[in-house]
């Protein structure tokens, strides 16, 4: 067991970020004869002061403290490219890059001071191909990883260390009487990383599998209703039942989103979800609100807002603790807002102010997070 | 492409514009036209490039003190001047002609698009209604293209005429040539600030763009918004709309390959350069021409 937990502790830092610094590497000098073409590199910089409210029961973390506050000061830094690969008259193959690394200053705890460490990566392939009759083909494939050190107790929830690989196939038929059609065929799989401490990660461990078909309509502003289905394996977690021993879910969605895109754009967003299981625990019926909003302000000031509250009802009442974070609970609220202005030509310095308010079912458990963080993002090939 | 353009080049005018043309036909016209107004161009090019060798060859000659010499080039010289002219004005007529071309083709298709709308509404066979909303499509496709050519202003076929003093032009003469410089530069200024203006917009749009996608980017680097209450790897940020933010996306959102508002920028960028190329070229023949009249230049 210990074994395993530790060739899975290197795994994310020996794959995902060594790749990402050797596409950066390989991607950077100035591209040949038009084909690699860089459409967006930004350099973030940036920090952070965070305070933390609350102490869920948290399972997968390494450590257990009784306090109720927490603060954190933290300093980032980032990079993000997109670079087209190749442009022919109907295809396009793009690949996109993001690494980033957070040093938290963490205190307010009981037992001692903590200084996570988040290192993060992402790459994403995706090849478009427009076809004569049907619409656009798109087939896109990405990995993801993470590695956190020093991860501390709750109420500071930092997303554990997992590595993600996954990959969808598309399709954006032409419309039909005004009516756009899209159809998603996509899986997942998601490993965590665990140490010593917390084996328990490995229940978080799934595969997934789904497809989503919608329909948009619309010109100045646009409306798309979709619905979707997901399947969910999780290999390590168990049902009791010696028949169907593994927990399975199956996800049924229905959502609607409109949108506008002028000076404001704006996308609201509507979903019902039905997760069903072999497994009686999670079990549920949860609606999501969301809103994403970028408008410009006086000043040569944009705001930028994200706003999202979930509600979750549970088939089963049960006296166990049901959560397993980053798993499924209860209601959620979330506000980032953001005051972004560019300071020289290359140059844009941000302001965001974030809240979060996450709740179980388990007692009036809750979690607060509410921070302000300065950045500023650098684009070396603006002018 | 050209014996067609020739061809239909030689057709009498009455006929065409009498005649109802298919889109097909329409097409073709334009097309050709497209093909010859280059073909002009590059021709223009060639005997600039030319002109330009004849020029060095006759301050050369002129510099060596060879009579017999500076007399042959100053000849080619003014061959070639002529013939600048003349290609000149072929390239400004087979602008316009192309212009036609295009509005004509372009009225054609969206002519297509309503009687395609109109069919659509009417058609009670889905295979009918399949076979409509392609034929939209493609004809859409193509005229969402012929827009975008159109629509972002471009440094055109007439060129700034070249630097050329003729030993017989006289003080008024070259005084003359000094303003028609002036205009052309002045009409290079309007049509940079047009550029200017539109590049200004589209500079935004994606300005836009780009701050939206750095905030939800930069919410979704370290799974912020993945509460401890969701399932891990959902995703938080704005619905992926037709390809919209994919690495590789077009962002006009044209079906078909249209240029993305990326290449657009480029392309206005390029135009600007060559914009301000002939202003300067303009501003400088004039003022060499007020220096050879005798002016202070200025």
């Amino acid at each position: 067991m210990r074994r395993q937990c530790r060739k899975d502790e290197g795994r994310v830092a020996r794959w995902i970020l060594p790749l990402v610094a050797a596409l950066w590497t390989t991607a950077l000098p100035e591209p040949a004869e038009g084909q690699l073409k860089w459409q967006d590199l930004v350099f973030t910089g940036g920090f952070s002061a965070e305070g933390y409210r609350g102490n869920l029961p948290a399972v997968t973390v390494p450590a257990v403290d009784s306090t109720d506050h927490a603060s954190a000061v933290a300093g980032e830094m980032g990079a993000r490219g997109v670079v087209s690969l190749f442009t022919r008259e109907n295809r396009t193959l793009g690949l996109e890059m993001d690494a980033g690394l957070r040093q938290f200053a963490a205190g307010g705890f009981e037992v001692r001071d903590y200084a996570p460490r988040e290192w993060v990566a992402r790459l994403d392939l995706a090849y478009r191909h427009s076809l004569t009759r049907t619409g656009v083909l798109w087939i896109e494939a990405g990995a993801g990883g993470r590695k956190v050190e020093d991860r501390p107790p709750m109420p500071l929830f930092i997303q554990p260390g997992y590595l993600t690989v996954d990959g969808r196939v598309r399709m954006d038929f032409y419309p039909v009487r005004g009516v756009f059609f899209d159809a998603e065929l996509g899986g997942e799989a998601g490993d965590y990383q665990t140490s010593v401490l917390t084996p328990q990660l490995d229940l978080l461990d799934r595969k997934s599998f789904g497809g989503e078909v919608g329909a948009t309509w619309g010109a100045s502003w646009t409306v798309r209703l979709h619905t979707g289905f997901r399947a969910l394996a999780y290999k390590n977690q168990g049902t009791f039942d010696p028949s169907d021993p593994y927990r399975r879910d199956r996800a049924y969605s229905l959502g609607a989103t409109w949108a506008v895109r002028s000076s404001v754009r704006a996308q609201i967003g509507v979903e019902g979800t039905f997760n069903r299981s072999n497994s009686d625990r999670p079990e549920y019926n949860a609606l999501r609100l969301q809103a994403v909003v970028a408008a410009p302000l006086p000043g040569g000031l944009s705001l930028n807002l994200f706003g999202a509250l979930t509600r979750k009802d549970y088939l089963i009442e049960t006296d166990f603790a049901r959560l397993v974070p980053g798993e499924e609970a209860d209601n959620a609220s979330q506000v980032y807002l953001e005051l972004a202005r560019p300071l020289l030509v290359n140059l844009d310095g941000a302001l965001r102010f974030g809240w979060t308010r996450a709740e179980t079912d388990i007692g009036e458990s809750y979690f607060q997070r509410y921070g302000a963080s300065f950045l500023l993002r650098y684009r070396p090939r603006a002018r | 492409m050209l014996p067609l353009a020739v061809l239909l080049s030689s057709l009498p005018a009455y006929t065409l514009a009498q005649e109802e043309l298919t889109d097909t036909e329409l097409e073709s016209l334009y097309l050709a036209a497209r093909s010859e107004h280059q073909s002009a161009l590059e021709l223009l090019a060639f005997l600039e490039s030319r002109h330009n060798r004849a020029l060095q060859e006759f301050v050369q000659a002129r510099d060596s003190g060879s009579g017999e010499r500076r007399n042959a080039a100053f000849t080619e010289l003014q061959t070639l001047s002529g013939e600048i002219r003349s290609q000149e004005r072929r390239v400004g007529e087979l602008e316009e002609g192309l212009t036609e071309a295009r509005r004509r083709y372009k009225l054609a298709l969206r002519a297509s698009l309503d009687s395609l709308l109109a069919a659509r509404a009417r058609a009670r066979a889905p295979e009918d209604s399949v076979s409509l909303a392609i034929r939209f499509v493609d004809t859409n496709n193509r005229y969402q293209a012929l827009s975008l050519e159109e629509d972002d202003p471009a440094v055109g076929a007439e060129r700034v005429s070249v630097l050329i003093r003729d030993l017989r032009d006289g003080p008024e003469d070259l005084r003359r040539r000094a303003a028609q410089e002036d205009y052309r530069a002045e009409q290079y200024q309007s049509l940079l600030q047009e550029i200017d203006l539109r590049l200004g917009e589209l500079r935004e749009d994606r300005a836009r763009d780009r701050t939206a996608r750095d905030f939800m980017t930069g919410l979704d680097r370290y799974g912020d918004t993945r509460l401890p209450v969701v399932p891990p790897g959902s995703r938080t940020g704005p619905e992926r709309t037709s390809g919209q933010g994919a690495p590789g996306a077009d962002t006009t959102g044209a079906g078909g390959r249209s240029l993305t508002l990326e290449e657009r920028i480029q392309n206005l960028e390029t135009q600007r350069g060559l914009a301000l190329e002939r202003i300067g070229e303009a501003l400088g023949n004039a003022a060499q021409y007020r220096r050879w009249a005798g002016g202070s230049g200025a």
